[in-house]
Parts: C-alpha cells; structure tokens; sequence
C-alpha cells in the first residue's frame, strides 16, 4: 500500500490542484472587492444627491437666509463644531480677551494659503423641512403720541 | 414695561458715517452704554466697513473667487444680509457692491462730488446672493470671482441692534440706539414708551409725527438723502440688485416697525427698491409701516397708527 505522504506521483496532481484552486480563489476575491467598491461609490452618490445640504451646486443651493429667525441657533453664526479646523487670523490687541470672546478680534483668513479645505456649499442649518419665516413684527406697534421726540427716525 | 419718570439721558456722536444717538432710562448707566455702543460700531466698522481698506469686508471682497474663512461677527452680518435677501426675494441683496460703486458710491459720501459728468458706466445687476457659497458652522465664504459684498444696509441695523441689547443687559436699564434713523430698543421703556419723530432726513429738526415704541425697532429708508449728481442726473444710494441702478423713485420714504432692527431695516429698504409693490408685500409680512410717496401723500399700513399725529410742535 503507497504512502500517500510520499508516493511523488499523487503529489504532483494534488500541487496543480490546489494552486489551480488558489488561481480560482483569487479571481473571486478580486471580483468580489471591486464590486463591493464600485457599490459603495454608487450608494455614496446617491446618497449625495438625497441628502439635504450636501448638493455640489452652490446655485441650487441657497445660502443661509432660509434660516427661521425664532431659532437662535439659526440665526446666530454657530460655533466651529468641535475639533473642526478654525484658521483665523487673531488680531492684537488690549482688549483682546472680550474681542476673541465674541469672535470679534478674529479676521478673515484666506484658506487657500493655509491649505485647508475648500467651502462646502451649505443649504441650511436648520432641520430640513422649516421654512424660512417672514420678518418679525414688534410686540407693540407703534403708538400715537402728543409728545416732543426724544429721537428722530429718518433715512441717512 | 414702563418704570421711568424722568425723560432718559442721552448723548450724540457721529459714527459710520451719520449721527449715533444713545438714550438710556437709568442716568447713571450713560456712560457705561456708550462705552458698549461705541465698543460695538468699532467693531462693526472693522468687520463691515467697505470704505476701509483694513477692514474685513475689503479682504473679503479682494479674496473673491477664493475660499475665506471669516470673523464670528463678519459671519453674523453675513448670515443677516443673505436671510434679508432670501425674505426680500433678492430685493436686498449683499452682493450688489459692483452696482453701488459702478454709480459713483466708491467712497465715503462726504467724499462724492456732489455734481459729476462722468458718464455711468453700462449697469451691471447684482451677481445675486444665490451665488454665494457660504457654510455658516465652519464660517467659510466663497464669494463668485467678480462679486463685491456691500452689508450697509443690514449691517448698519445690526450694530443698533446688539449694542442696544448688551447695553441694557449691562446696566439693566432701558436703552435706545438710534444709527442714522435705524434704532433699536432694549429692556424697560420709560414711562409712556420712546417718542420717536418720523421724517424723510434722521437729521432734520422740521416738525413731523411723532410716535412711541415701547419695544422693538423702526428704520426709515428714503431716496432724498445721500444723492448726487451723475451725468446729468440724480442717483440716490438705494441700488435696485435687479438693474445695477439707483431705485426708480417712487417712495420718498419707507419707515417700519419689526422687532428687530435688522428687519426693520431689511422690510424699508425693500420697499423703496418694491416701489409700487412695496404696499401688497408689506402687507403680507404684516409690519407697520408709513411710505411716502414723492408726491407727499402717505400710505400707512398695518397696525402703524392711521391718524396723522403731529408732533405739537409743528
């Protein structure tokens, strides 16, 4: 009885076998990683295109002004979200701790020079589905009054 | 809510180029608000002023056509000025700076000579505000290469509208900003509201009705200040986005009341730029208002008060 261990004959087949195998196992696996790529691309396109706030037309894009003004966080310029790159240019000053706090002592900062990511368009920063709001009315209108002005409204 | 007996304490100065005027209702915190109100039109003149060179607007404007990353309160205007546009369909609309220096409007009006036959040149409409790119969180700004910013006529508005509101938060009084006729109120009205007279000049003296607020803001727009001569004829400072030229005249003034002065100022400088339509979209939004047409007869609208008051002074 031949030892299947070292009968040369039997191992000869079973190499051809086995990297014939290995060439078939291979090609799958190729095809398989470029149908999974090509699916995530396609599924992160069309999830472009779905999402709100993310179209690469700026001009379909309007800007900022459907913000609802009732909504501080709408009308007021958000903060740079957390670890997000701010270049900004700080600018000297005295009063440089109240100026910083508001942001003020901050000047615009050409990105390109400082290599940093080109805008993205943004439709809005509200939840999808507000509508932009009209202009807010005064508590109490304006009254009629007898008395000397104390200021003057006009155009300037 | 009215607590204050004594007429409130005030103080005028010029800035951005008219008259600041301040009113408090605690006397003792006059000058405590200035200091606030001259910190916030520093400010807003750095951030906003298209006559300086050194100022944010003219670096942003000189980097169009690249990606910018602006100041928080150069954001704020921004962000004011684009839902002015939106909530004017265009009729205010920041990014008609090309238009305002095309007519003449290159330097501060003092500086424009008052008669100038230089021929305007061909009319250019506003690029239009859709065209900006802007992303408010991260505060980056893509201007189309081309396009000038102009944020005076909300930029202006906002400055009354945050000083008056930290000054009355930081003295706890009542405070009144009035920047060349847009004024803004914050905190406790005196006693019987603001009395504010209503006129087509903010530095005129000449008897007109008077009213009060007691909250809130009014702004007047009006084709009969900063005007000059061009090429034979008059242009005013109001540029309709849609022709790149002065406002054909219609409303010699458009005064609003709205909650804020940004709005106020956002709904009065649309309808002089509206001009016959100015009446059906103002009543849609509901603001009280007061247009005078160049004829002299007014139109009121809203809850602004129907009776002709003068002012007792007349």
């Amino acid at each position: 009885m031949a030892d299947p261990h070292t009968d040369s004959e039997p191992e000869g087949g079973s190499v051809q076998r086995r990297e014939h195998g290995m060439r078939r196992v291979s090609t799958v696996t190729r095809w398989t990683v470029a149908a999974a790529a090509a699916g995530s691309a396609a599924l992160g396109l069309a999830y472009t295109q779905l999402l709100p706030g993310t179209s690469a037309t700026p001009a379909a894009a309007p800007a900022t002004g459907g913000l609802p003004a009732s909504d501080p966080a709408c009308t007021q310029p958000a903060p740079a979200p957390t670890g997000a790159p701010t270049p900004v240019t700080r600018r000297e000053s005295d009063d440089g701790d109240e100026r910083a706090a508001d942001g003020q002592g901050e000047r615009a900062s050409d990105d390109s020079e400082q290599g940093t990511a080109q805008v993205q368009p943004v439709a809005a920063t509200c939840p999808s589905g507000t509508t932009a709001p009209g202009l807010n009315p005064p508590t109490q209108p304006p009254a009629p009054a007898q008395q000397a002005p104390q200021t003057r409204t006009g155009a300037s | 809510m009215t607590h204050h007996d004594s007429p409130p304490a005030a103080v005028s100065f010029p800035a951005l180029g008219t008259t600041a005027t301040l009113l408090t209702t605690k006397h003792r915190a006059l000058a405590d608000a200035e200091t606030i109100l001259l910190y916030e039109l520093a400010a807003i003149d750095d951030a906003c002023s298209r006559f300086r060179p050194d100022s944010e607007l003219s670096r942003v404007n000189a980097r169009a056509g690249t990606p910018v990353t602006v100041s928080a309160l150069f954001a704020q205007a921004l962000t004011v000025a684009l839902r002015a546009a939106e909530l004017t369909d265009g009729a205010v609309d920041p990014t008609v700076g090309q238009a305002v220096l095309a007519i003449g409007y290159d330097r501060t009006f003092a500086a424009i000579r008052p008669e100038d036959a230089t021929p305007l040149p061909v009319a250019r409409p506003a690029t239009g505000w859709r065209e900006v790119t802007w992303d408010p969180q991260a505060r980056k700004l893509l201007l189309p290469r081309g396009t000038t910013l102009d944020l005076g006529a909300t930029a202006k508005a906002l400055a009354a509208d945050r000083a008056a509101e930290r000054a009355a938060r930081a003295t706890g009084g009542g405070v009144l900003v009035n920047l060349g006729g847009d004024l803004a109120t914050a905190g406790p009205a005196p006693n019987g509201g603001w009395s504010v007279g209503v006129c087509d000049d903010h530095a005129s003296t000449e008897p007109g009705p008077v009213v009060t607020v007691t909250s809130g803001a009014l702004a007047t727009s009006g084709t009969g200040v900063r005007t000059w001569r061009r090429a034979g004829r008059t242009v005013h400072h109001i540029v309709d986005p849609a022709t790149g030229r002065s406002t054909a005249p219609h409303w010699r003034t458009a005064t609003v009341a709205a909650a804020t002065c940004v709005d106020a100022n956002t709904a009065s400088t649309a309808a002089i730029v509206l001009g016959p339509q100015a009446v059906d979209w103002l009543t849609r939004t509901g603001l009280p208002a007061r247009l005078v047409h160049i004829d002299g007869t007014e139109t009121r609208l809203g809850d602004w008060p129907q009776a002709p008051i003068s002012g007792g002074h007349r």
